[in-house]
């Protein structure tokens, strides 16, 4: 009789399990018909803009600006400058980084200066008679968002702006961390 | 108890009696043989039980006597000379189950034969269908229970790739999918269980969502050689089949467990297939496997982020009357899979960086964990399949599949906003849904002819939501195949052929309005193959065939940058379908101490579809990126996959395995990138004699050596190729038996020699080397309790 009762038991069992599990169905919830709005990869970066303020006040203040509001491929950038500055002077610069596929455009610099700690710009000039230094700090490093230009003699040549991402390995220096902005503005110093 | 008991010894006895005169009448009937009358005659009818309807060519046989004769197209006989008394008329037709009847001579009535349909005869054709052809042929490579023993705990790709022109295409240590003669992704099919998988397979990085404890048998068919299941076999099919419910009451259960040390991973899988005498026509079967394992390491540290983790479940239950069948199959497939930290790179000046070795990802330690980068993959599967035999040889199958796949890719950072951040959504989510219908007809005349003729409907919607990487899509397919098989002694034929028609029906948002556009392609495709056995040493084959393939939404749509690699992808929505000739030998030679085999091959693809650099490159806010774009040139892919097995003396052996391939395209003859090098495999095993419940115990050891693919396209390329390498591999296994069960064991152990290396398959070989020396410890456990 004992045997007969684990058959019958074994028998439930497998039914049971047969029919939960048939009846478990996952879905998909969206309509192939109506994709998404915009392709949207969360804070994209589409804008960085430079913003130059003469500390002295004689010369006007400049902007050089990046921007490709479609984001990685599509179009080409829409606007990408090149840096006028003057020589012999001294000016603060702020970097101001936009996701401009969202409307209002989305300020990721706040960001940025939020996660501070996990932030650092780093800039990279060939040729042009300039010095860069980061003023503002997180704290323990820099971050760069804030930074005095100071150029010399009249020149041509780049300035390299890198954002890295450096999430618990930041170091104070530009090594560490994924790349999130690189762009190689051209840059003109006259007289 | 003792009333039965008492019931039983009775009944015992009245048998042991009956026996007893049937004996003496027997006896009797011997003794007066000569005396009586021998001069009667009997007529019979032979029915089918369930129909009523006659059987034709039945044999029908009086043993005792060695008279026998067959029924004709009527199912009517008649035989003569038969003395008085009892005799046993036996009744067989294939197909149907023996029958016997004692009758007593003289008769005047028809004796009507009820004969009833044997469910296990088409269950013999069945497999067959299902499990493409019992033995290798020409262009079919088979991996049996035994094979499969020594790969348990490795994905369905690892296991695989000691199988002649069958490789990994790699992601890092955790992701591989299948690549058969240089081809892979859409390329080749897989059938899982029957039924034909469909997942996110257009991906390189899209390791086949599919269970391979599970499977009884692994099938692989090379190029045309597997048309049946579908136009696009370009580079060939693969068939995952599970063990056949089992239909005689009963209980089997099997245990697979596994441990590896690099990594410390565990794997446990069970399956039960119960069928209970009360309720003979029902099967069930429940199997589920768990697995985990952690960082693996390289000879010089552990990997970070490289652990993994998968649950999966499986649920069928069989049906079986006579003249039909119903079945129903429930699998459901989960995982997490870390993906290497230090892979994931922002714009080519950190990929740079990494490959000089400048920007390497501070040393980790082991752990479990799974962190971002990861994917998690859900696949899930409903299957009904109902077959009803319609004639003596002839059967009709109808198989009805859903399937559900998700895929969320989640990204090595999280978004700066911590309120998005917080929901830790996937950057990247794509689901895709298919369902598909089959009826196939398969009719069998003789021993020498089978015709099978079938169609097919898929229905399929994809979409996704995150990143952008391919459109959401509808797919709409049909098709109708026809397939004859001859076969004598000697020489075997196939031929089938097919047409299809593809709909692929395209979404996008373009300037704030939904956009569609049908891409629809149709063609037909059709393949033969010949096999034929010289004498019993030597048999020759011959595999040819067309086949096509539609392209996929991501050779049409993909606009978008790949972290992995550093590189920009783009699609062409102008491109056509890709039709493929492929041609194959095969030369088999066996004797007692001997078996070769040679493959060549020869396939040429028109209009071959891959991703050809191009500039100038694209600007982004992360710098520039080299860009890549799908373009179509014609290709030839030619090569040769050879196998030696020799018996050496003191029970030792000795396989040697080739797989050769060369990849260009048509016209300028320039390599082919992405193609794997030439891998030579050796091993020696020593085979030692049963010793008391051990069974079949052995030692294996053996060398793999993959060449440097150094045939590769001029300038597109970051790193160049790996160089060769050596792997030194080891086993030690034996099986155990104890009363009605058996115990496998094994332990091996891979990269015994710890080497430093890298593979040209793998999409990671930029940023780390491989694994290094792993063992595996393995146990297999089967029971089976019939009653």
């Amino acid at each position: 009789m004992m045997k007969k009762h684990h058959h019958q038991s074994a028998l439930l069992i497998l039914i049971f399990f047969f029919l939960t599990s048939i009846s478990a169905c996952h879905k998909d919830d969206e309509s192939p018909e109506t994709p998404q709005e915009t392709p949207n990869e969360e804070e994209v970066i589409t804008t960085c803009k430079l913003v130059f303020t003469d500390v002295s006040g004689t010369t006007i203040d400049t902007i050089a600006v990046y921007r490709d509001p479609d984001g990685d491929g599509g179009n080409a950038p829409v606007q990408f400058d090149t840096i006028h500055l003057h020589a012999s002077t001294t000016y603060t610069t702020e970097i101001i980084l936009l996701n401009e596929t969202v409307s209002p455009a989305d300020s990721i610099s706040n960001e940025v200066l939020e996660e501070s700690q996990d932030h650092l710009f780093c800039f990279h000039v060939v040729d042009a008679n300039v010095s860069i230094t980061r003023t503002d700090s997180d704290g323990t490093f820099e971050i760069g968002l804030q930074s005095e230009w100071i150029t010399t003699t009249a020149s041509t040549g780049t300035v390299t702006v890198t954002l890295k991402h450096q999430p618990g390995i930041k170091d104070g220096t530009c090594d560490p961390g994924d790349t999130d902005v690189e762009i190689q503005f051209p840059m003109v110093i006259v007289e | 108890m003792t009333p039965s008991l008492e019931y039983f010894k009775l009944k015992h006895h009245a048998q042991s009696a009956r026996f007893y005169v049937l004996m003496l009448i027997n006896v009797a009937f011997l003794i007066t043989k000569t005396s009586a009358q021998c001069d009667f005659q009997i007529n019979g009818i032979v029915e089918d039980a369930e129909t009523q309807l006659p059987v034709a060519y039945a044999m029908v046989e009086i043993k005792a006597l060695q008279l026998a004769t067959v029924a004709d197209s009527t199912g009517q006989y008649t035989l003569h000379g038969l003395c008085n008394g009892q005799v046993i008329i036996t009744c067989s037709r294939i197909g149907f189950i023996t029958e016997e009847v004692e009758i007593s001579i003289p008769s005047d009535s028809l004796i009507r034969h009820k004969i009833t349909f044997d469910p296990t005869f088409f269950s013999s054709v069945d497999i067959e269908s299902s499990k493409y052809r019992k033995e290798a042929g020409t262009g079919i490579s088979i991996l049996d229970k035994e094979n499969l023993l020594s790969t348990k705990g490795l994905s369905l790709s690892d296991q695989l790739e000691n199988v002649p022109g069958v490789y990994g295409l790699k992601t890092g240590t955790g992701i591989s999918k299948p690549v058969i003669h240089g081809l892979h992704s859409s390329r080749v099919l897989i059938y899982n269980n029957g039924i034909r998988h469909e997942g996110q397979q257009w991906g390189s990085e899209h390791a086949p969502e599919i269970d391979p404890n599970l499977a009884d048998q692994i099938s692989i068919a090379y190029g045309a050689a597997g048309l049946r299941y579908g136009h696009d076999v370009i580079g060939g099919v693969i068939l995952v089949e599970p063990a056949e419910i089992r239909r005689i009451p009963g209980i089997t259960a099997e245990l697979n467990t596994s441990g590896i040390s690099n990594g410390r991973g565990g794997m446990f899988s069970g399956e039960v297939q119960a069928n209970f005498k009360k309720l003979k026509s029902l099967g069930f079967m429940l199997q589920g496997t768990f697995q985990q394992n952690g960082n693996i390491q390289t000879p010089h540290q552990y990997l970070d982020n490289t652990g993994n983790r998968g649950l999966n479940y499986a649920t069928g239950i069989n049906f079986n009357k006579s003249r039909f069948g119903l079945h129903f199959f429930y699998s459901i497939y989960n995982a997490d899979i870390g993906i290497y930290s230090g892979s994931h790179t922002g714009n080519l000046t950190d990929l740079q960086h990494i490959i000089e070795g400048t920007n390497l990802p501070s040393t980790t330690n082991f752990s479990y964990h799974i962190g971002r980068p990861k994917q998690h993959i859900l696949h899930e599967l409903h299957k009904v399949r109902f077959h009803y035999v319609t004639g003596i040889n002839s059967k009709l199958e109808i198989l009805y599949a859903r399937q559900y796949n998700l895929r969320e890719e989640y990204d090595k950072h999280i978004p700066r906003n911590d309120s998005i951040a917080g929901l830790n959504n996937p950057e990247l989510k794509l689901e895709i849904t298919t369902h598909s219908g089959d009826v196939s007809w398969l009719i069998r005349r003789g021993s020498r002819h089978t015709f099978q003729t079938g169609a097919r409907g898929v229905y399929q919607a994809n979409t996704y939501e995150g990143r952008f990487v391919i459109p959401n899509y509808e797919r709409f397919s049909y098709g109708a195949f026809v397939l004859y098989e001859w076969q004598n002694k000697y020489t075997k034929i196939e031929s089938s052929a097919r047409y299809d028609i593809n709909d692929l029906m395209i979404y996008r948002v373009i300037n704030q309005s939904i956009t569609n556009k049908k891409h629809g392609t149709a063609n037909f495709a059709f393949a033969s193959t010949l096999d034929h056995k010289i004498n019993n040493i030597v048999q020759v084959g011959i595999s040819t065939g067309r086949t096509w393939r539609a392209m996929q939404a991501n050779e049409l749509y993909s606009n978008g940058l790949h972290h992995g690699a550093a590189s920009f992808e783009k699609g062409d929505s102008t491109l056509q379908q890709e039709i493929s000739w492929n041609l194959l030998g095969s030369l088999r030679l066996t004797t007692k101490r001997l078996r070769a085999e040679l493959n060549p091959y020869f396939q040429f693809i028109n209009e071959f579809t891959y991703l050809l650099p191009q500039t100038p490159p694209i600007l982004t806010i992360r710098g520039a990126f080299p860009v890549f774009v799908y373009t179509q040139k014609d290709a030839i892919l030619k090569g040769t996959d050879a196998m030696l097995n020799v018996k050496l003396p003191f029970e030792m052996e000795a396989r040697l395995n080739a797989s050769i391939l060369r990849a260009k395209n048509a016209k300028d003859k320039t390599f082919i990138s992405q193609m794997p090098g030439d891998r030579y495999q050796v091993s020696f095993i020593k085979h030692f004699s049963n010793l008391k419940k051990l069974t079949k115990p052995k030692i294996v050891v053996g060398g793999t050596y993959v060449n440097k693919q150094w045939r590769v396209a001029d300038n597109n390329d970051y790193l160049p190729p790996p160089n060769a390498y050596v792997l030194m591999q080891a086993e030690i296994s034996t099986g155990i038996q104890i009363k009605k069960s058996t115990l496998h064991i094994s332990l091996s152990a891979n990269n015994l020699l710890n080497e430093t290396y890298r593979d040209y398959m793998n999409r990671f070989r930029y940023f780390s080397d491989e694994a290094g020396r792993n063992f595996t410890l393995r146990i297999t456990y089967q029971i089976e309790n019939n009653r």
